[in-house]
């Protein structure tokens, strides 16, 4: 009986993903979108056109250490992807996976420091 | 803000969806307006496409008026009836009904005198209204006198119905508001008497957002954001009739190629909600392997809208005054290559499922909606055509958008008015959707948009269009190019109140699921 289930195990392969070294990177493939990512600085904090163009108030530009930064509250987005049509400098993106989750509600706001890698 | 006279022929701009039609308003005193309104619902001359307050009553700050809602329950201690708050503003009631045969949309005004408490009850003579005006009252403080069924209705925490049916044998049973699956949250009060449904309740407003409150003050941009949010299922419904009371209230209007793709997004829309459907009427009768494969079309159809539109519910695709940001080349090109094997696949279990005896023998006659209670309670979509009411407002009024491709309105061969009525006609409505959907493919592409118009006029607009649930009908003031007042009436606002008649008469428990599956319910749509 072992032997069985231990032949047909090995015969299935790696079913499970090697996560989080390997992110499945599905919502491209699907086109599917969540809420934005920053994945890049941005160059120019007078411009503002993020925090103007978002209809919840979720992007502000803040105080960060003494320099202007970013602020995104994904728990205030609703993915209508305004920001990542209109900023200039692409500073917005759509994510290229689901995988986000935190255990507090502080930990939803992001600055642009934070987040210069993907997600 | 100034005072704008809304009755003004000004503050109406005839919009494509409306052409050919006549847009006539008139202002009378209250008692006049409501008796005509009346008599033309129950002759069946016309249809009420919304009823409600006119801007200007219910203005006041939504912070304020919540604060005294809850004291002036609290100080009175009294679960029947939000105490009279009779603040001497003036208040306007509005019915926007259309008249098919003269092919006319009049807007109603009924002046209340300064100082008058109440008004006359529509309801009391037209039943779709009954839970509207019992919203009303609880929303102002404004008696509906002579409604017949006055009670609390959106404060469920504070208030919830009572039985009815009682006596030796009798039980009540609640059921929610926590439901399995996704399903929204609602209460059910059933009276049974063994196995039999005597009565049964809904009570619902647990999740109300007040939408139409949190739009005032906001671009219709904005609102359009807050409009496709209404009730997921049904998007692209309330962002086009939105759009479409939006561009008549700016005076912008639309094209022809932007409401091409409308009607595109809206069949696309109807074809995953009525294949969900089926999918929860065969997880409802048992039938496992029908079930999982319908469920599967679904998943396919979503990913199929979200390649095409970036969205699986299509948010995003319908824009005010411009076309989609769709790449038309490619999105044409995926949905005529993936679309005909779904179908197959779809219409062989849809064929399996007729087919089979007790499948067939769960749903008739279950859920019974007679043709009067149809006709009484004004109910749309699957609903009402399930009875032999052809109401269907691509037919009624947005005939000419469909010119290009065709529309029957499906009525059910039948007409029995039960749960399988209603499954025949949405497998006819599957046909002619992918029919629509296969026509326009070849004619999109031509990308448009219209003039935003002036953005300070004062104007107001209706818009309709049939999601998979029937009617959404949207009215929207606007003043500055900011939105004034809104007023929304989802499908499934229609068909509630008369959900709780098709589920007691001659129905035991265990049809509950089955009612429910057929009947489609959005729970957000009416709480909004």
């Amino acid at each position: 009986m072992w032997a069985k289930w231990l032949l047909a195990g090995l015969a299935s392969g790696r079913v499970t993903t090697t996560y989080p070294r390997h992110r499945e990177r599905e919502l491209p493939k699907y086109r599917v979108h969540s809420v934005p990512v920053m994945n890049r600085p941005c160059s120019d904090f007078g411009c503002a056109e993020c925090a103007e163009a978002c209809p919840t108030d979720a992007i502000t530009i803040v105080q960060e250490r003494g320099r202007d930064a970013v602020r995104l509250d994904v728990a205030a987005c609703i993915a209508c992807g305004r920001c990542v049509d209109r900023c200039p400098d692409g500073v917005f993106a759509w994510p290229e996976a689901i995988d986000r989750a935190e255990a507090s509600r502080e930990r939803l706001i992001s600055t642009e420091e934070a987040t210069t890698h993907d997600g | 803000m100034e005072t704008v006279d809304w009755v003004a022929p000004a503050r109406l701009a005839p919009t494509l969806p409306w052409q050919g039609w006549r847009m006539d308003a008139r202002r009378d005193g209250v008692e006049d307006m409501v008796a005509d309104v009346a008599q033309g619902l129950v002759s069946g001359r016309t249809e009420l496409l919304y009823y409600g307050f006119a801007p200007g009553d219910d203005l006041d700050d939504r912070a304020d008026r919540e604060a005294a809602g809850k004291r002036d329950r609290g100080a009175t201690g009294d679960r029947d009836a939000p105490a009279e708050r009779g603040d001497g503003r003036s208040r306007e009631l509005l019915a926007v009904t259309c008249d098919h045969s003269q092919r006319e949309v009049l807007w109603r005004f009924g002046r209340c005198e300064a100082g008058q408490s109440g008004f006359p009850s529509l309801a009391a003579h037209f039943k779709g209204v009954l839970w509207t005006e019992r919203e009303m009252w609880e929303k102002t403080g404004c008696t509906p006198v002579g409604h017949p069924d006055l009670r609390p209705i959106m404060h469920p925490e504070e208030c919830l119905p009572d039985p009815v049916a009682r006596g030796a044998g009798t039980f009540h049973l609640p059921l929610g508001p926590v439901r399995a699956d996704v399903s929204e949250s609602g209460f059910f009060l059933f009276d049974t008497l063994g196995e039999q449904i005597m009565h049964m309740q809904p009570q619902l407003f647990y999740k109300h957002r007040d939408i139409e409150s949190l739009a005032r003050g906001m671009s219709p941009e904005d609102a359009l954001l807050l409009a496709e949010r209404i009730s997921g299922t049904s998007t692209v419904a309330h962002a086009t009739a939105f759009c479409r009371a939006a561009e008549q209230a700016l005076g912008c209007g639309s094209s022809r190629e932007i409401e091409m793709e409308r009607v595109l997004f809206g069949e696309m829309e109807r074809l995953y909600n009525h294949v969900h459907d089926f999918s929860q009427l065969a997880s409802a009768t048992g039938m496992t392997v029908a079930q999982a494969q319908l469920a599967r079309a679904k998943e396919e159809l979503l990913r199929l809208n979200a390649q095409v539109t970036g969205s699986r519910y299509l948010r995003g695709a319908v824009a005010l005054g411009r076309s989609a940001s769709v790449d038309w080349a490619a999105g044409a090109a995926r949905l005529a290559a993936e679309l005909p094997a779904i179908d197959r696949r779809v219409r062989h279990f849809l064929e399996l499922l007729q087919n089979t005896p007790t499948f067939v023998d769960r749903l008739r006659p279950t859920g019974i909606v007679e043709e009067e209670w149809a006709k009484g309670y004004g109910t749309v979509g699957p609903v009402a055509r399930a009875c032999g009411l052809a109401v269907d407002v691509r037919s009624d009024c947005l005939s000419h958008l469909y010119e290009s491709t065709g529309h029957a309105c499906m009525t059910a061969e039948d007409a029995f008015g039960d749960a399988l009525s209603r499954f025949r006609v949405r497998v006819r409505e599957w046909g002619v959707s992918l029919d629509i959907v296969t026509k326009l493919l070849p004619l999109l592409g031509a990308s448009s948009s219209v003039d935003a118009g002036s953005p300070h006029a004062a104007g107001r607009g209706i818009g309709v269009a049939e999601s998979p649930r029937g009617r959404v009908g949207h009215v929207l003031f606007c003043d500055g190019g900011k939105v004034v007042s809104w007023g929304i009436r989802a499908a499934s606002a229609w068909n509630w109140p008369v959900f709780g008649l098709a589920t007691a008469n001659g129905n035991i428990q265990t049809d509950f699921p089955i009612i429910d599956a057929s009947f489609a319910l959005s729970y957000a749509g009416l709480d909004r």
